[in-house]
């Protein structure tokens, strides 16, 4: 089997289980959990997008919370329907981000990084500033206004991963991969690298604040604690575990450790630990992650098949 | 030559700190002319490749392409232009395809996809690359990675081609490749060429005009037989070549 099949197929069958729990199991804990891996496979991918053309965006984290407190505000003080909040708090994100690349994309590798670490943490302070948000204590009552709202997010994953499968794989993609290998090739024949990036940036953004819209929505209480920069540093940690090489991996990497990381919830705050260990051991034993690692029992099982 | 000279620099000079690394450099070059650019190490020949193709700006001095100023032109607006340089190092795509390098540098070359691929396709082939066509590019031989560099700034369709050392680090049968490559886009005549190397033998033979670097100056300009014999480049640079 291909590759891309393989992966794909493993992809699909999650999506499917995942839809099915969903709808047809009453547990809400079950569907809770789905809930949030999938909110998580959102912020990995939207963390991956940009990781493509060698930036590691910590932001996710902060447009996540832009999307979830534009949302949550639309519902709760305006009365706006769900789908149209989701919509909003997208598109808000998706728009702040527009600026914040323009200034920060300008510097690359550690510095990005570290910029866009600093945007989730301000952003979260800010929140807990603002009387209008909830200050500390948040907001509540973000209550969707459609039935089968778990299935719904389920599903705007599975679309979110296949839009940015499309764009990894269009020559805007091919652009963005060329520029992690030579960025000074990529300016040689013409293109300009940072309107590319702040292309890549803003598809990254708009995809968290999906998440984030989304995420305030499923829990229909928001703290300003929520957005905080574990998030997007959680979301590198299932990317770099699940293995970058393949979209698919990144999904993997979010169910596993989010699968893990429920069966050692009485540990507590020690969590964080698991976590750390899980990294450690990955970056030893398996550097390409999941993904490297069935790679390599993929080629062994095609060469035996070619043999035969 | 009588037409009129694609490129033209005057005056251009570049410092780094108290350091001159190009003064006063002044050229001219003719459409589908192929310029040779030699001088000793430290000559300042990146340096000039660097403030033609904007990766630098000169702290005096202009630089005019096709009847535009570039000098204070970002790299990607120059290539636009048509002037499209590679470089020593790192001048191709290693985690991607011999044909997804190619595709990126017909990106802007190009309208439609189709076109895209059929251009990519044809320079794949003009280069003799066809055999790796879905490799990765990391993977290629090493005369095969510069063979592919020069593919993927010649998909922009570019008027001026400057290559940044082609033949540097390579072996004989590599560098006969190389050359044989280059010779045949010099009888295509579609495209000038301004090329750094520090292959005498290979600048001498392809070269219609050759300008020496030394210390940041031009010490010579001239056909290649004329540059043989001036008494100061050999003193300068062949001379210790020999």
């Amino acid at each position: 089997m291909s590759r891309d099949k393989f992966y794909f197929t493993l992809a699909g069958a999650l999506f499917i289980a995942a839809l099915a729990t969903c709808l047809l199991v009453r547990n809400p804990y079950f569907v809770q959990v789905i809930v949030w891996m999938a909110l998580n496979v959102i912020l990995a991918l939207g963390l991956r997008f940009m990781l493509l053309v060698g930036e590691v965006n910590l932001g996710v984290g902060g447009f996540f919370g832009l999307g979830a407190y534009t949302a949550g505000f639309c519902v709760v003080q305006y009365g706006i329907p769900a789908l149209p909040a989701i919509a909003l708090g997208t598109l808000v994100a998706g728009l702040a981000s527009l600026p914040f690349g323009y200034i920060t994309l300008r510097v690359s590798g550690h510095y990005f990084m570290l910029i866009s670490f600093a945007l989730t943490e301000v952003l979260r302070l800010v929140y807990t500033q603002s009387k209008t948000l909830g200050g500390n204590s948040g907001m509540v009552g973000i209550i969707p206004n459609i039935p089968a709202f778990p299935a719904l997010v389920v599903v705007m994953t599975g679309l979110t991963f296949l839009v940015l499968v499309y764009c990894e794989r269009s020559h805007f993609g091919r652009v963005i991969r060329a520029i992690a290998d030579s960025e000074a090739m990529v300016r040689a024949v013409g293109i300009s690298v940072p309107n590319t990036k702040l292309m890549c940036l803003l598809i990254s953004s708009l995809v968290a604040g999906l998440g984030g819209s989304m995420f305030a929505l499923a829990n229909t209480v928001i703290a300003p604690g929520d957005f905080g920069f574990l998030l997007p540093v959680f979301a590198l940690a299932y990317v770099k575990i699940g293995g970058q090489s393949h979209p698919v991996g990144a999904v993997l990497g979010t169910v596993v450790m989010s699968v893990l990381a429920q069966l050692v919830i009485g540990l507590g705050a020690q969590d964080t630990l698991l976590f750390g260990a899980a990294i450690v051991l990955t970056m030893l034993f398996m550097p390409e992650g999941f993904i490297g690692l069935m790679d390599r029992v993929l080629a062994r099982a095609n060469s035996r098949g070619t043999a035969r | 030559m009588s037409a009129a000279p694609l490129l033209t620099t005057s005056g251009l000079t570049r410092r780094f700190g108290g350091i001159a690394a190009v003064t006063d450099f002044s050229c001219e070059l003719f459409p589908s002319e192929i310029l040779g650019l030699i001088g000793p190490n430290g000559a300042g020949k990146s340096t000039t490749f660097n403030l033609l193709s904007g990766f630098l700006r000169p702290n005096a001095g202009e630089v005019w392409f096709n009847g535009s100023r570039i000098d204070r032109l970002r790299p990607a607006a120059i290539s636009r232009l048509g002037l499209v340089r590679t470089f020593q190092h790192n001048s191709l795509f290693r985690n991607l395809t011999v044909l997804d390098n190619v595709l990126v540098g017909a990106t802007v070359s190009t309208r439609t996809p189709v076109e895209r691929l059929r251009l990519a396709e044809a320079t794949i082939d003009q280069f003799d690359l066809l055999p790796w066509v879905n490799e990765p590019a990391g993977s290629l031989p090493h005369g095969r990675q510069r063979l592919l560099s020069m593919a993927i700034a010649f998909a922009t369709r570019p008027r001026l081609l400057c290559l940044d050392e082609p033949l540097t680090g390579l072996n004989q049968t590599e560098t006969a490749k190389v050359l044989e490559i280059i010779k045949r886009l010099r009888s295509d005549r579609s495209t000038a060429i301004l090329f750094v190397e520090h292959n005498v033998r290979a600048v001498m033979n392809l070269c219609d005009r050759i300008i020496v670097l030394d210390q940041g100056r031009k010490i010579a300009e001239g056909t290649p037989a004329a540059i043989s014999r001036d008494p100061q480049v050999i003193k300068a640079y062949l001379g210790d070549a020999e």
